[in-house]
């Protein structure tokens, strides 16, 4: 076939040409030569696109074409998804070859004057594979970026997505590293998919205040101590998150696991910060889940209890009407309350806390001591508190006692910087909670009491709507089966218009 | 002179309204002549304007010689001109810009592009010049398309694009092209600058 030299065609023509091409052909005609790409990089670049990196390990169940089969490999994905989605996506892989795969149409591809063997798929999908040898896993980093440069020289660029999974070779703080946050530091969406390494104090700081990105979905196990900033996070099921954590969200979205219940108090103290306008400023919803032993059918109502108690000081008021009155009970009343609002200890912790089974086992003490609603460290500690409904004198003396225990705790915790254990959240809960203790232990006593009448009622409650009495925007707390949200009303209804 | 008979397609009648129908005649620069329709013309923008300034009488498209096109041949005007008859009286694209371009490309435009890349390449110059859009569009559609599932190894060839080493070698050989004059021209500078004079020039 005669050939058509197209660098020869008139300009407009050309132009034309390149808008009527599929981007998996310019790809493969940028790797003709270095002037073809330079060629398209200054005169026809593809239309905005979004870069999806996919790094990591992958592993499930693959059919391979007789049997499902159990497969872990190496994942090193870059794919090019348009903003029109009538244009076909260029999506990269860089992997070993599978057994009793084979490679067709191989061809050596000119990468930035470098030649890399690369074969495309009937799918279009290109394969960057050795035959005859394995990559490693920093090898194959090597190509991809390679490859991304020269994409990203070709390509307008509107956003980026960044995946990771754990991989033994590109552990966490290797992966901070990594070529991608050379090219941006500002995603779209990041998620991070690590099970089996704690999440280290610089790592959630780059993670959280290095990076800007819209939505991140953060998986690792334990808990942190720090700030969440980006505007959407989904903080994984295998992590959870603490009261400290909760009160200084900047996210605008955010939606984790907690491994207790929050107390209506602490509720109270969100509330407040909020009216105040000095924490959750950007709030819009908050989506916390919890074990659903933990349930509490009446925290509502012990919220409305706690907020009644403030009534004439706060700076919102309650929205709905009171159904239950329990004014009678508010004798005992609360000057304390606005004390407990004291800003949380900053922790200097490099380590997330991971015994998750420690809390929870906490928490099932707590339970079975009647809904104490007080976080302690020990069994012992509960124990103690359980005795000491029974012998207020004694009351003091147990308090001093856990005081000084969770301070020796807290010194040996410092001491020991490989240990990180019960550390962080957990270690600020409690101070707090010792702080509180006094006050919050009378307060259990005439919430138990409230409880009795509550469940008595019959009226369960799930949604409690305030209103700050500076701007009057209204928040709503809703309580489910398992989990609570605080939601912006006028957040929420522009939520629902646009899903109607 | 070698005169063809007008028009170079059977033209529909009655698609032709009976008082507009007035032919021009047009020379290719190897000096066929062409007679086309006033309609058919306007699918080119650029000789629809030549036409509209001549402002020529059916009388004078008879007497006055043809418009010549000085940088197109006879076979690929014939081309073009069979292309705006098909098409005469259809509505000229609008170009939005937009990214991809979606054209289609009919069938008669198919068999009418059934030719050898050398012809099509000159048809596009063609259209291009005569600012043809829609068989801009349908000749780079075809274009586009030959690289479908195409090797860079493949495409070079479909292409005539050089390889790096090509492109250096045929940049090398440039250079030395040039470089007795540039020799030529350093000594008599260097020779200049040894003699004292200022100025080079």
């Amino acid at each position: 076939m005669q050939p058509i030299p197209l660098w020869k065609l008139p300009f407009v023509a050309r132009k034309n040409v390149f808008r009527q091409m599929d981007p998996n052909d310019v790809f493969n005609l940028s790797m003709t030569s270095m002037k073809s790409k330079l060629i398209i990089m200054k005169l026809h670049k593809l239309p905005p696109a979004n870069f999806s990196w996919h790094i990591g390990r992958d592993q499930g169940n693959f059919w391979n074409g007789t049997c499902a089969v159990w497969r872990v490999e190496d994942e090193m994905q870059l794919y090019i998804r348009f903003v029109d989605p009538n244009i076909n996506g260029i999506n990269v892989f860089v992997q070993d070859l599978r057994e009793g795969e084979s490679l067709e149409n191989l061809s050596l591809r000119n990468v930035n004057r470098t030649p890399i063997l690369m074969s495309q798929d009937p799918d279009d999908d290109f394969l960057v594979c050795e035959k005859d040898k394995k990559r490693t896993f920093d090898e194959k980093m090597e190509v991809m970026e390679m490859i991304s440069r020269h994409l990203l020289d070709i390509v307008n660029v509107e956003s980026y997505d960044l995946r990771y999974s754990y991989h033994d070779d590109l552990p966490m703080e290797k992966f901070i590293k990594c070529f991608v946050f050379d090219i941006t530091r500002k995603f779209r969406d990041v998620t991070i998919l690590n099970h089996l390494q704690k999440l280290k104090a610089r790592e959630f700081e780059f993670l959280m205040n290095e990076i800007e990105t819209d939505e991140m979905d953060l998986n690792t196990i334990g808990r942190v101590n720090g700030v969440f900033t980006h505007p959407k996070i989904e903080f994984g099921r295998h992590s959870a998150v603490s009261f400290d954590n909760i009160l200084n969200l900047q996210s605008q979205i955010f939606e984790s696991r907690m491994d207790r219940l929050l107390k209506p108090s602490e509720f109270v103290k969100l509330l407040l910060a909020w009216s105040n306008g000095e924490k959750l400023q950007n709030l819009k919803k908050l989506i916390i889940h919890h074990e659903y032993e933990l349930e509490d059918k009446n925290l509502i109502k012990k919220i409305k209890k706690r907020i009644r108690e403030l009534e004439g000081e706060v700076p919102f008021e309650i929205m709905e009407p009171e159904q239950e009155s329990s004014d009678e009970e508010q004798e005992g009343g609360d000057g304390g309350e606005e004390e407990d609002i004291s800003e949380e200890s900053e922790q200097d912790d490099d380590e997330m806390v991971d015994e998750e089974e420690d809390v929870d086992e906490e928490e099932d003490n707590e339970e079975s001591s009647g809904e104490q609603e007080e976080d302690k460290v020990s069994e012992e500690v509960v124990e103690k508190s359980v005795e000491s409904e029974s012998n207020d004198e004694e009351n003091d003396i147990d308090d001093k006692e856990s005081d000084a225990e969770s301070d020796t705790e807290e010194e040996e915790e410092e001491d020991s910087d490989e240990e990180p254990d019960a550390e962080a959240d957990s270690e600020s809960d409690s101070e707090d909670e010792v702080e509180e203790s006094e006050n919050d232990e009378s307060v259990a006593d005439e919430i138990e009491d409230d409880d009795q009448g509550d469940v008595d009622d019959d009226e369960e409650e799930d949604l409690l709507r305030i209103k700050r009495r500076s701007d009057g925007r209204v928040l709503r707390l809703q309580t489910h089966y398992g989990s609570f949200e605080i939601e912006d009303e006028t957040a929420r209804e522009e939520r629902l218009r646009k899903f109607f | 002179m070698s005169v063809e008979n007008a028009p170079v397609v059977d033209v529909d009648e009655a698609a032709i309204p009976v008082e507009k129908k007035m032919y021009y005649r047009f020379e290719s620069n190897d000096k066929k002549e062409f007679r086309v329709s006033e309609l058919a013309i306007q699918q080119s923008e650029t000789l629809n304007r030549l036409v509209e300034a001549m402002g020529y009488t059916s009388e004078d498209v008879e007497n006055k010689p043809a418009i010549a096109i000085e940088n197109i041949d006879g076979k690929t005007l014939k081309l073009v001109f069979q292309w705006c008859e098909h098409h005469k009286g259809e509505a000229i694209p609008v170009d939005d810009g937009s990214v991809p371009k979606i054209v289609e490309i009919p069938e008669f435009d198919a068999k009418l592009m059934d030719i050898d890349n050398g012809l099509l390449f000159k048809l596009i110059w063609a259209a291009d010049y005569l600012n043809i859009v829609q068989l801009l569009n349908v000749s780079c559609k075809k274009v586009a398309n030959m690289a479908q599932g195409k090797t860079p190894a493949q495409l070079r060839r479909v292409y005539l694009l050089p390889s790096d080493e090509e492109d250096e070698a045929a940049k090398r050989a440039a250079q030395e092209a040039q470089d007795p004059r540039a020799r030529e021209v350093e000594e008599e500078f260097e020779e200049r600058k040894r003699q004292g004079g200022n100025s080079f020039f």
